[in-house]
């Protein structure tokens, strides 16, 4: 089943066409990376679908409901991560969750979300006490508040060290496995890569391709493309993770 | 409702939990109340002299080309009296075509007394007047000095200060650090934020109003509500009132200001001249005509009129309407403002 269809979707302002007619759909339960450069139209088109921003034309659905004429049913549906992540900073983490769990008619008990995003020590710190990764913990924490069936995450991992980012990637994969349906903007490919069942690429606007990691990368090599940098088995990354250890340093 | 409930409960969690709130809005009014109440200022109404007079004579031109007083001339008695009752007179000089001449202290201001007295002996002696008589005459009358003053005009600044500036830099904080947008993506209207965040603020206005008040009555030894409810009463719905109207005015500022480092400047540009050209720190009764026609125009000199009345002559909602009036003007100003402009990220 589709639970994402975008038609012809364009956001003009003024005269500046950031978005600029594109088209695409994501399947229930897959996980879907829209990757562009810096202003090519990421954060634009998941914000029309988050219901923040009003297309200029073109139409978007989610689970079959216009995610304009029909914002408020969408919002109670989705769960939402934006790029700047920021709460109300003299708040507790359970306070915000709480605060959040009102805000969508949801009972859920805001200590078992905490413990979901390993963030259950830090249920009575302030939101401004907490580190980069931290943050992008609980503001996952927040978008799981309504049990959402589709989760937007803006660039999650922009800023955080590995341990941090390889963490996160966890929790992404683990909501995959419940079923969920993700979609998630970064300028990362190799997080793109190890997270992503379809991407889209996206430049000025428009989408120029949509496959697979894998497909796309051997259409490359089909084309005769060959890498400058020999290929090896492990990357920096990898040794650096294996050096310092997986856990995470924040707390 | 309860949507409204939670923004309120968590509103006000967050204003006790930040101390630069409880220091702008507690600590640095009471202080301020404190400090100027006692000092007591001498000489703030001293060198101004009423005059009333029912007839014409010499005396009158001597008593008002005198450098050493300044005397200013009223039509009625009773204006007269309101005037030194509300301290922007120190004494009054009656002239009655009997030749009498009365001179109106306040109890216990014999200095003024012994003044004003001299100065009219020395212009009839001048004059060689010998018809005139001098005849003293205490009024009765509640008149608490420059502490009974500063009292209720510092909460009326308060009241400004607090509701101004908690929509200017809170507000306008959660909405360049993307908080307000986070609230846009949930199934709710964020004006119910706005609303939780302005209900909070409003108690907590009244709130700290009545702990400056009480700071005066307790320490500085005024009496607030000369013994009656409905002064306390207009005192708590002047608060609400006003409360609610300078967070409008807060809120038409972040409307209006072009981007979020000009907020606070614009915020200061509307508050700075209100704190001295509404009856604050001092009375407004002899600015020049001009700044007095401005003044009268501006809302915290009717909120801090409003109060003081209620305060110190135990005046209820219905003898301070002419206040409400211009409050209720202002509120429709700020809140048009609001809505035509007023933008959530």
């Amino acid at each position: 089943m589709e639970m994402i269809k975008v038609m012809n979707l364009k956001k003009n302002y003024d005269d500046f066409e950031a978005v600029r007619g594109i088209d695409f759909n994501v399947n229930e339960g897959e996980v879907f990376g829209l990757l562009g450069p810096n202003g090519a139209g990421k954060t634009t088109t998941v914000e029309i679908l988050e219901g923040l921003i009003e297309p200029s034309s073109g139409t978007a659905t989610i689970a079959n409901l216009d995610v304009v004429k029909d914002s408020k049913n969408v919002k109670k549906m989705i769960g939402v991560q934006l790029q700047s992540v920021n709460f109300f900073e003299q708040l507790s983490l359970y306070e915000i969750i709480e605060l959040f769990a009102t805000l969508y008619s949801s009972s859920i008990n805001p200590d078992l979300i905490l413990e979901r995003v390993d963030l259950k020590k830090k249920r009575g710190s302030y939101f401004k006490t907490l580190s980069g990764g931290q943050k992008q913990r609980l503001s996952i924490a927040v978008a799981l508040v309504n049990s959402p069936r589709v989760l937007f995450f803006d660039e999650p991992t922009t800023g955080l060290d590995p341990q941090a980012r390889r963490n996160l990637w966890d929790l992404i994969k683990s909501f995959q496995k419940e079923g969920k349906t993700i979609m998630l903007t970064t300028h990362y490919m190799e997080e793109a890569e190890e997270l992503c069942d379809r991407v889209a690429i996206i430049d000025e606007g428009k989408i120029i391709k949509i496959d697979s990691p894998s497909n796309l990368i051997d259409e490359l090599t089909k084309s005769g493309f060959k890498s400058q940098k020999k290929i090896k088995d492990a990357t920096l990354e990898d040794v650096f993770i294996s050096l310092t250890g997986k856990s995470l340093r924040e707390d | 409702m309860k949507i409204y409930l939670s923004f309120t409960i968590a509103a006000s969690k967050m204003f006790f939990r930040r101390k630069s709130s409880i220091f702008w809005s507690l600590f640095f009014p009471v202080v301020t109340m404190l400090v100027l109440g006692n000092a007591g200022f001498i000489g703030y109404s001293a060198p101004n002299v009423g005059l009333f007079s029912t007839t014409e004579n010499e005396t009158i031109d001597e008593l008002k080309s005198s450098k050493s007083i300044t005397i200013r001339e009223y039509q009625s008695k009773d204006n007269a009296l309101e005037a030194l009752e509300k301290g922007t007179l120190s004494a009054l000089i009656t002239l009655n075509p009997d030749s009498e001449i009365i001179v109106t202290t306040r109890e216990g201001d014999l200095a003024e007394k012994e003044v004003v007295e001299n100065f009219v002996f020395k212009i009839i002696n001048q004059d060689a007047d010998p018809v005139s008589y001098v005849t003293s005459e205490i009024a009765d009358m509640n008149y608490q000095g420059y502490k009974g003053f500063i009292v209720p005009g510092i909460a009326a600044m308060a009241i400004m200060q607090n509701g101004i500036f908690s929509v200017v830099f809170t507000l306008l904080s959660y909405k360049n650090q993307g908080v307000l947008k986070r609230l846009k993506a949930a199934p709710i209207s964020p004006s119910h934020f706005i609303v939780g965040h302005l209900i909070s603020r409003v108690s907590i206005i009244i709130l700290q109003t009545f702990i400056l008040l009480l700071m005066g009555v307790f320490v500085l030894g005024v009496s607030v509500g000369q013994g009656s409810i409905l002064a306390w009463l207009n005192i708590l719905f002047l608060s609400f009132l006003g409360g609610i109207l300078f967070l409008a005015i807060g809120l038409a500022i972040s409307s209006l200001a072009p981007n979020e480092d000009s907020a606070p400047a614009l915020a200061n540009l509307v508050t700075f001249p209100m704190l001295f050209l509404s009856g604050v720190f001092f009375p407004i009764d002899f600015l020049p005509t001009i700044i007095s026609y401005i003044s009268n125009l501006l809302p915290l000199t009717h909120l801090a009129e409003g109060i003081r009345l209620s305060a110190l002559y135990g005046n209820s909602t219905f003898t301070t309407i002419p206040q409400l009036g211009i409050t209720f003007a202002w509120l429709a100003v700020s809140f048009f403002i609001c809505a035509i402009s007023f933008k959530w990220e």
